[in-house]
């Protein structure tokens, strides 16, 4: 397990930052007009906002203000 | 160049609105919280504080409106780099930080001779990957190993190096990454386990404090420090009938008395008696100074615009086409409230005394770099939906008019 989390970790921070960048400049060397940014972001990395996330954060909302509800009266009685 | 710059600005503005009101009660603040240390430090240069405070909000308005116009997409691959990079300047402030207040928590950047504190740097940058990691395992999240374990294996790391020199930063910055799981769709049993470990190892953790002698616990980091203000905070629970150990802490008292004197009314700005006693009048307990000089409604109108400022967030969220951006902008004004409430917490003394300082009100230059470049990236997503939006919209009215 923790061998596959180096492996990842080696990838992310170096294979995929390097490997984009000698894409860019190999692209760049063929002519194709690819800008730096384009490298930059990795495709199929960012999945769509599922509709739970939403609701995650609209349940969040409400139990910080019930939290802070609460502490406000605590406050009040001690 | 003005206009250039208005025509630029994007994003919630009502947001930005909250960052200008912040800023100002911070710059007002912080000018009359200061006199005391200008007098000990500048010969009673008084505007002294005042011109570094202005520097400070020009900078960090600066870097809001920098950051907001980069396309949040590669902070995704930036986060990469500082998440590493954080756990590099964490380890050298193990070892060789700068002691400021009997705390080893700041690094002395050379040439420019200004300090930072690191785990401000790390604190954003975990959420940032974490934001990342989330977004890439959205399909995957039911998997312990791919949508749980690969994210609490970072949070792990980095709230390790920072609790031994400070714990109350490393707890909250613990507590936030929870809640941007629990936002990430991470599986609700996984996040229940999470939290029942976090309470029995708080348990066991408090009750290990309490097995030792202090002799032995002061030996490690500020472990002493956090057990006498666990026992100043409730006496009647842990403290053992040690007069100096129990003894409430004298900033305590004095915000008290701060918040006594506030009223409900405000007294006006520069009004404040107890700026003169309070240690770090301008930083931790800048909170009971804008009570005492504004009096609780202006307390309550600090309070209502954090809220507020996450209620936007929140707004926002909803329109966010990406799950990267949705946990990225939501996760960062996450931080940045939960502080802020802590902050407050404190200084009403809700709460145990921390380190932690009020966002974009404190005085303090890598407080308010970091805060910036927080809100600069919240603003940036929020810039990325409303250039679709009017994308949307001139795409609709060219097909009405072809049509």
């Amino acid at each position: 397990m923790m061998a596959e989390f180096i492996g990842e970790v080696i990838f992310d921070m170096i294979v995929e930052p390097i490997g984009g960048l000698i894409r860019f400049i190999y692209l760049r060397l063929r002519g194709k007009q690819v800008g730096f940014k384009e490298v930059l972001i990795s495709k199929n990395e960012d999945e769509e906002t599922d509709n739970e996330i939403k609701n995650r954060v609209a349940f969040l909302i409400f139990m910080f203000l019930s939290v802070l509800i609460i502490m406000i009266i605590y406050s009040l009685i001690k | 160049m003005f206009n250039k710059i208005k025509t630029n600005i994007k994003g919630d503005k009502w947001i930005w609105f909250t960052i200008l009101i912040l800023f100002i009660f911070s710059l007002l603040a912080v000018y009359s919280a200061t006199g005391t240390l200008a007098y000990r430090v500048k010969s009673g240069d008084t505007e002294f504080f005042l011109a570094k405070q202005l520097v400070l909000m020009f900078g960090g308005l600066a870097l809001i409106y920098g950051v907001h116009l980069i396309n949040y997409k590669y902070f995704s691959r930036v986060s990469q780099i500082l998440f590493y990079l954080s756990i590099l300047l964490l380890v050298i402030t193990l070892f060789f930080g700068t002691n400021i207040n009997d705390a080893k928590r700041w690094l002395t950047l050379p040439v420019v001779n200004l300090t930072m504190q690191t785990s401000d740097f790390a604190k954003l940058a975990l959420i940032m990957y974490l934001a990342r990691l989330l977004a890439k395992k959205q399909d995957n999240m039911k998997n312990f190993k791919e949508g749980f374990w690969n994210m609490l294996l970072p949070i792990i790391v980095i709230c390790a190096l920072i609790i031994p020199e400070d714990m109350s930063s490393a707890l909250v910055l613990f507590a936030t990454s929870v809640l941007v799981l629990f936002i990430g769709r991470a599986n609700l049993w996984y996040i229940g386990g999470l939290v029942g470990l976090g309470i029995v190892s708080l348990v066991v953790g408090i009750t290990l404090l309490f097995s030792f002698p202090d002799a032995t616990i002061g030996k490690y980091g500020r472990l002493l420090t956090a057990k006498n203000r666990i026992i100043s905070f409730a006496p009647e629970k842990f403290g053992d009938g040690d007069v100096s150990k129990e003894a409430e802490p004298f900033q305590v008292t004095q915000a008290k008395i701060a918040i006594a004197k506030g009223g409900i009314f405000p007294n006006g700005p520069g009004n404040s008696q107890q700026k003169n006693f309070l240690p770090h009048p301008y930083s931790d307990y800048i909170f009971a100074i804008i009570i005492e000089e504004y009096g609780l409604i202006g307390g309550i109108f600090i309070m209502f615009l954090y809220l507020f400022f996450l209620f936007r967030t929140a707004l926002m969220i909803k329109k966010t086409p990406k799950a990267f951006g949705a946990i990225l902008a939501f996760g960062l004004a996450l931080s940045l409230v939960i502080q802020a409430m802590i902050n407050m917490g404190v200084a009403v003394n809700l709460l145990p005394v921390t380190g932690l300082t009020l966002p974009l009100v404190s005085m303090g230059g890598s407080s308010t770099i970091f805060t910036s470049l927080a809100f600069g990236i919240i603003l940036s997503v929020s810039r990325d939906i409303e250039v679709n939006n009017e994308k949307m919209v001139e795409l609709a009215d060219e097909i009405a008019v072809g049509g």
